[in-house]
């Protein structure tokens, strides 16, 4: 793929390198379409949304392992995943009042 | 893990075809419906790791420590590892002769100008990716041992000894 030329005005003495770069790959990025499994999803502001699923799947796989009997099979799996999901809340509100409040307040 | 018995002795090919595949080592002592859990929900973390991540997610060569924990998934890791380096890796020229490694994703950086096949997967999104299909290893380890030292469906007996 050819570097595009620079739209805008070059430097005196130089040419604008860091434009070309950036063209560049904001070109590429353009191009790639995306495609499931391949590409990641772009979720770097909602990534934590991502912990509830990953607290169901762990919750069902150790169920099926743990239970005698799987009668009570859901009701069980959704108990674990709310629970791990509450430990997590917990967890961030723990760190939250030791990192804002009281290491601030000690600091 | 469900209920250690006198009679629970290892047992090889169902130790065998866990590993193969999850779940699968549960069908062959005929308790079908944990089978299609374990497979379900194993099966279902490792692909969702992926689908966040990126099969840049699934990578020996760069994420060894990683992998190490994925390959617990069995062939499917290594099939989806195998994939990643051959159709979404290039081959570039290092001190000890020629590597694979991502692309850059500048096409001008790559030798032949070759665009990536594939995006790369950064900050939190790779790590809720790896996450997913590490977890996924490690609770298909415990679902094989779970299949290989367990009884057949059939001859399983309750708490109180008797024949179910």
């Amino acid at each position: 793929m050819a570097i595009p030329r620079s739209t805008t005005p070059e430097p005196e003495g130089g040419t604008n390198v860091i434009h070309l770069l950036t063209s560049s790959v904001s070109q590429a990025a353009a191009t790639h379409t995306y495609r499931p499994f391949v590409d990641p999803l772009d979720l770097h502001n909602l990534w934590w949304w991502t912990l509830i699923p990953l607290a169901l799947g762990i919750s069902m796989a150790y169920k099926a392992v743990r239970l005698q009997d799987l009668s009570k099979y859901w009701q069980q799996s959704l108990l674990m995943t709310g629970q791990v999901v509450g430990g997590m809340i917990g967890l961030a509100v723990a760190a939250y009042i030791i990192v804002e409040l009281i290491v601030y307040r000690l600091g | 893990m469900t209920g250690r018995h006198r009679d629970d002795t290892f047992q090889p090919v169902a130790f065998l075809l866990a590993c193969a595949l999850p779940g699968l080592g549960h069908a062959y002592l005929n308790d079908l419906k944990r089978a299609a859990l374990i497979f379900a929900s194993i099966m279902g973390l490792f692909l969702g790791g992926i689908l966040i991540g990126g099969i840049d997610v699934i990578d020996r060569t760069e994420d060894k420590w990683w992998f190490i924990l994925q390959a617990g998934v069995g062939p499917t890791a290594f099939a989806a590892n195998a994939v990643h380096q051959n159709l979404f890796k290039i081959e570039v020229r290092g001190p000890r002769g020629p590597v694979r490694q991502s692309p850059q994703p500048n096409p001008a950086d790559n030798p032949n100008n070759q665009p990536p096949a594939a995006r790369k997967s950064l900050g939190r999104v790779n790590e809720v990716g790896s996450l997913y299909t590490a977890m996924a290893g490690m609770l298909n380890l415990i679902a094989i041992i779970d299949a290989a030292w367990r009884s057949p469906a059939p001859r399983r007996r309750n708490q109180k000894g008797e024949q179910t």
